[in-house]
């Protein structure tokens, strides 16, 4: 695919692009799909929360009419599988995949029981390759395609409470670029984005627990710039690497943290003894929910 | 967010701005509503801003030589005359010397650094006070190279004045982001701009009348065992998409970073003997080739001032 660098509409950056995107249903999945469908793609998302599912495909198609849900648990490889079957049935080819998908349960390494590192690879890691590997060839016909796995700034820095959760998406930080060469000759670039702790659910959570001005004091310490990332941030990232705008980036990662990765000292506020274990109340406490709300253990 | 005018008015600088690399970002920004200042040596670069002024009547172009302080300084007068002030700051200008590292002269290490970093530190000091002092948002974006990160021979200098505008620009996001101005970097590879266009046209002396794509680009063997991780050379037109990318909105909460713009070739630890290759990678080859806008014989290329070429097509 020769690009016309005179003729891009740059309203409809992905027009006639068939793209799955896994754990669309809310967040920033949910951002990029309808941001995506804007661009002129027709967007399959695929999700396990069958209600937010069903809320974002009626959205996606007021947008983009041919965009459908599938709800599947992405952490079983049969799932998987079926997902990757129906979406190559119904589109035939794609033109890009956005690995979105994870499980966040923090804690702290030596509180933690190995179970949790189970869950966290069987959907970061071992699903993740999964789908690429079956949604991979699909996209050989187009002679074109886009790899954008959504991952965390985590991959690059630690913090206390996610090293399960970071040694996770390190995997599919070190997979993208290895892929990234490997499937090079057919056109296929493969990219990562970091996002920082304060955006989406993440965000939102830390400031539920610690309410707003202390989570924003909290914030500052990490990132030089003010405020927090929205959705929408990572939303235009993948729209940049799924789009021929990004068409010499391979094996490369954007960064959205407010300037995290420039900044040195990072410093957590609540260094003083009593205070870890309100960080620890809030890292554990969603995670139970979450896991109660899925109905699983 | 307005896609189709994402710059919308911005008031931007490009230093090296009237050819290759610099002009299509020139072009991108103003495309997207942007006004644009562009400076250079070479006095074509008024050839540079009439094709700018096309997309936005405010552009123009500013002949100095960055570094010569007298003359940046007129040119941030004239920028600050006209514009009021400025918020996108793209820092372009660089040059090679090509040295080893033991054996690099005081005169070639200094000249590189007085051209690849001390202009983005006289430009930051003349423009950032003016817009942190309005008060608005902005964006700083420098051109580095893949030699900031991993380099070959003979390239010392040059290597680490790309590794020093890295750090320069995380610098400059820390102390800036407070104020919501962000500074990022991008890294190009091998991109296809004036040294490469003046190897064709060497070879073009040396052969004349004849064609280079017919003769040498369509003759290429297209052996994967031998390529690197990019598919083809990166087009000055993707440096301006990076650009794009960190001058705008959509970029508002990334800052610090550096965008390598070089096909994935950075990312890989060894070539590779053996990977998978498909059947159409040929004939993909060959068109991204044939797509390359190579001077063919009756093109007359005329070296300007600042010792590039300018290309007049078709005419003898």
């Amino acid at each position: 695919m020769v690009l016309n660098y005179e003729e891009i509409n740059y309203e409809r950056l992905l027009q006639g692009y068939r793209i799955l995107i896994t754990g669309g249903a809310s967040g920033i999945g949910r951002e990029t799909a309808l941001l995506f469908a804007k661009h002129g793609a027709t967007v399959a998302i695929a999700d396990r929360d069958r209600a937010a599912g069903r809320r974002t495909e009626a959205e996606l198609r007021d947008i983009s009419p041919a965009s459908f849900l599938v709800v599947a648990d992405l952490g079983r490889l049969e799932e998987v599988d079926r997902v990757a079957d129906l979406v190559i049935e119904r589109f035939g080819s794609l033109h890009s995949l956005v690995n979105n998908v994870g499980v966040f349960e923090p804690g702290f390494l030596i509180e933690q029981p190995i179970e949790a590192l189970g869950r966290m690879l069987d959907v970061n890691v071992t699903g993740t390759i999964r789908m690429t590997q079956r949604i991979l060839p699909a996209m050989f016909e187009n002679r074109n395609g886009t790899l954008v796995h959504i991952l965390s700034d985590y991959c690059l820095r630690g913090a206390p409470g996610v090293s399960l959760f970071a040694a996770t998406k390190g995997a599919i930080y070190s997979f993208s670029r290895a892929i990234a060469y490997e499937y090079s000759r057919y056109n296929i670039r493969s990219n990562c984005i970091l996002p920082g702790m304060n955006i989406g659910s993440h965000g939102e959570r830390y400031i539920e627990h610690y309410g707003e001005t202390e989570a924003e004091e909290d914030f500052a310490q990490f990132q030089p710039l003010a405020g927090r990332g929205s959705t929408l941030d990572v939303a235009n990232a993948a729209l940049f690497l799924a789009s021929e705008l990004s068409r010499f980036v391979n094996g490369d990662q954007i960064d959205i943290t407010g300037g995290a990765g420039a900044k040195a000292h990072k410093q957590y506020r609540r260094r003083e003894e009593g205070n870890w274990k309100q960080f620890a109340t809030f890292l554990t406490v969603p995670t139970t929910e979450k896991l109660q709300a899925g109905g699983l253990k | 967010m307005n896609y189709a005018r994402l710059l919308e008015g911005r008031r931007a600088v490009v230093t090296s701005g009237a050819h290759g690399m610099g002009f299509a970002i020139a072009k991108l920004f103003a495309k997207h509503g942007a006004r644009v200042a562009i400076c250079g040596r070479s006095p074509t670069g008024v050839e540079s801003a009439t094709l700018l002024q096309g997309f936005c009547p405010e552009c123009f172009f500013f002949q100095c030589d960055v570094t010569h302080r007298d003359e940046l300084d007129a040119f941030c007068d004239a920028v600050l005359e006209r514009f009021g002030y400025v918020d996108t700051i793209v820092n372009n200008v660089g040059i090679n010397v090509r040295e080893l590292s033991y054996e690099v002269t005081d005169e070639a290490f200094e000249a590189v650094f007085t051209t690849n970093l001390k202009p983005i530190v006289h430009l930051n000091r003349r423009l950032l006070p003016v817009l942190i002092e309005k008060g608005k948002p902005g964006s700083a974006i420098h051109i580095s190279s893949v030699h900031g990160r991993a380099t070959m021979t003979a390239m010392a200098s040059y290597a680490a004045s790309k590794g020093a505008i890295e750090a320069f620009s995380r610098a400059m996001a820390v102390e800036l982001g407070p104020y919501g101005i962000r500074s990022n970097v991008v890294a190009p590879g091998g991109v296809f701009t004036m040294p490469a266009y003046n190897r064709i046209l060497t070879w073009m002396t040396e052969h004349p009348g004849q064609s280079y794509r017919d003769e040498v680009i369509a003759k290429i063997p297209l052996d994967p065992l031998y390529g690197d991780a990019a598919l083809t050379d990166g087009r000055a037109e993707d440096i301006a998409h990076a650009c794009l990318y960190f001058a705008s909105d959509m970029s508002a909460y990334v800052t610090g970073t550096v965008l390598m713009q070089d096909g994935g070739a950075g990312s890989q630890a060894h070539r590779a003997r053996e990977f998978p290759v498909p059947d159409y990678f040929e004939e993909l080859k060959r068109e991204y080739l044939m797509a390359m806008p190579y001077p063919e014989p009756g093109d007359t290329a005329v070296r300007n001032t600042s010792g590039q070429v300018d290309l007049h097509r078709g005419e003898s």
